[in-house]
């Protein structure tokens, strides 16, 4: 400004035309800023100035001083005044330019003063403004800033409560999808990752469940495998003690065969004396009951005898002629002491008469040695035993030979009849019973080609009842008329 | 009943006294051997309605023995005796296809033996 005033001033300052330079001068001091205006000059001599200004006349002399000693260029430097206000100078000397030369001849000088304080002011304004703007900007920034932020972890936070719900266990949950950006993207993928987790965990819990299932099924079939299982051990473990047991019988069926022979021959020279001196006697000699006291012991040596051999040897099961009588007689002396000592009373009404049958003496002797053990156990303070023999038909025409053993024990009652024939049923303790017997009882009448029943109600008593089917019914015959029946 | 000759071959000598007392008591002609070849012998010089033979016996089983008699004389009645109670024994059953008469276990009562030399 003030070099602009200085050209502009320089023709009309060298002519010292100061209505010109005033109008300079009061254009220029229009301005807002500008304190004053002086033009001096060569000399020092005030040309124009502005009409108000402070201190200008001693300014002048200072600035003269100052401007003459800034040399020739332009200056600026600030000025406090007398009144402490601060201004801003800026000195220009004036030249004049000769036309063609290069030589620049000083005439004069401006001086511009440009109120500090108005510049302070105006510089504050605009700092002001400066500042309210950068405050309205920050703010705006700020405020941007936090819009963005929202605009952007709004739906962010949405997602992540969303996804946090997913976490619970509520699968069923989407995102609602607004935008097309990014967020939208990544909120569609979210739904996307939903769905698939949702159909993962409906997958799982299938999966699962069908899992479940199958244990279930998987436990139920093992449940009855190992009941299955037990069975079968128990079984085994009962075939095993058996099998032992039948080692066992076979070690001393053999020795009871040595035994037997070698009782056998003097049992027979005494049965014989015994005999011969009774055929000597009449009934009245008193010595005639020592005498037949010896031929019943005898015999009775015999048939415990063949029947301890006939228990001890296992059987093998072939059938030949047997007189069921004499079966039954043989089976009642082998239990006659255990009766006895439990005080029960041994019976029997044996039929005459009767066919022979095919049978396997061992096995039939089984039988009945395990019926009558079973009654035993159902008169534990004693009774009756009957064994009795009958003719029976089944009305097809053939003939049959019944053997009933009974008791007046404690009875059984009615639906259990059709149980106690099964394999492992029992009513006794763990040890006490296997639950075979009447099992097996069962199996040897099918083998001989009758059958077994019962007849017994609780309290009343038992009756078992075994038929069997007499020899002469169109079955083989062995021929073998060798049954043990000589003596 | 008329007199039988009766010939017992038996190792128990309590047998061989059973039989010549009683039988001899009863008026019959026993004679009593220990052993099969012995029986052989004695058949070779007397003649007997029956032999009744032990089955079980040191040097010549029953059997054995039988083979021999029935050789020599077929007609010969011969009842075996056994001292075990199976009749599942193997001598046994030899005996009956050998020809025996009868098979007869001990111990057995008289009347038995009575009835069987009635018959012969």
């Amino acid at each position: 400004m003030a070099e602009s005033l200085a050209a502009s001033s320089a023709y009309p300052v060298v002519i010292e035309a100061t209505e010109t330079l005033d109008n300079l001068v009061k254009r220029m001091s229009n301005q807002d800023e500008v304190a004053y205006i002086a033009i001096l000059s060569a000399d020092g001599r005030v040309l124009a100035t502005t009409s108000s200004h402070e201190g200008g006349g001693d300014l002048s002399k200072e600035a003269d001083q100052k401007a003459i000693m800034m040399g020739d260029q332009p200056s600026t430097f600030p000025v406090t005044s007398k009144t402490g206000k601060k201004f801003y100078e800026a000195v220009v000397p004036i030249f004049l330019k000769a036309g063609y030369d290069d030589i620049n001849e000083r005439i004069g000088t401006v001086r511009v003063g440009l109120s500090l304080s108005d510049l302070q002011q105006k510089l504050k304004g605009i700092l002001w403004i400066g500042f309210l703007i950068t405050g309205v900007i920050m703010a705006g920034g700020i405020l941007a800033v936090f819009v963005f932020v929202y605009v952007v972890t709004s739906p962010l936070k949405r997602m992540a409560s969303i996804a946090a719900r997913i976490a619970e266990g509520d699968f069923s949950q989407r995102i609602k999808v607004t935008s097309q950006d990014e967020i939208g993207l990544l909120g569609a993928s979210f739904n996307r990752m939903a769905e698939k987790i949702e159909e993962a965990i409906g997958w799982l819990r299938n999966l699962n469940e069908e899992l479940e299932q199958r244990v279930r099924e998987r436990t139920a079939e093992l449940a009855e495998k190992n009941t299955e299982l037990q069975k079968a051990m128990t079984y085994l473990q009962e075939t095993q003690a058996q099998l032992l047991q039948s080692e066992k019988m076979a070690a001393v069926g053999k020795l009871a065969g040595g035994i037997a022979h070698e009782i056998n021959n003097p049992l027979c020279v005494i049965l014989g004396f015994a005999q011969s001196l009774v055929k000597q006697l009449s009934d009245t000699d008193p010595q005639a009951l020592p005498l037949r006291s010896m031929e019943r012991e005898a015999k009775r040596c015999k048939y415990l005898v063949q029947n301890f051999l006939a228990f001890s040897r296992s059987s093998k099961g072939e059938k030949i002629k047997t007189e069921v009588n004499l079966v039954v007689e043989e089976a009642l002396e082998l239990i006659r002491h255990q009766t006895a000592v439990k005080k029960i009373e041994l019976r029997q009404e044996m039929a005459s008469g009767l066919p022979p049958i095919l049978a396997d003496k061992n096995q039939l002797q089984q039988v009945l040695i395990n019926l009558a053990t079973n009654a035993m156990d159902a008169m534990p303070t004693g009774g009756d035993l009957t064994f009795a023999t009958m003719r029976g038909s089944h009305g097809d025409g053939r003939d049959w030979v019944e053997i009933q053993v009974r008791d007046t024990g404690c009875g059984i009652p009615k639906e259990v009849h059709s149980k106690i024939f099964e394999p492992f049923w029992t009513t006794k303790e763990v040890g006490k019973g296997t639950g075979l017997g009447l099992s097996l009882c069962y199996e040897i009448a099918q083998r001989h080609g009758g059958s077994i029943s019962v007849e017994s109600e609780t309290g009343k008593g038992t009756t078992f009842m075994v038929r069997l089917p007499a020899a002469g019914n169109g079955t083989r015959n062995n021929g073998d008329e060798k049954n043990p029946s000589g003596g | 009943m008329a007199t039988k000759k009766i010939l017992l071959v038996d190792d128990e000598p309590g047998m061989r006294d059973l039989f010549l007392y009683h039988f001899g008591q009863e008026g019959h002609e026993v004679t009593a051997v220990e052993n099969g070849r012995r029986a052989v012998e004695v058949l070779g010089e007397k003649a007997f309605d029956v032999v009744f033979m032990d089955i079980h016996m040191p040097e010549m089983t029953g059997p054995e023995a039988l083979k021999i008699i029935k050789k020599r004389k077929p007609t010969q009645t011969v009842v075996m005796l056994s001292s075990s109670s199976d009749p599942d024994y193997l001598l046994e059953r030899q005996s009956e296809e050998l020809g025996a008469a009868r098979w007869l276990p001990k111990p057995f009562d008289i009347d038995v033996i009575h009835e069987i030399l009635t018959g012969s």
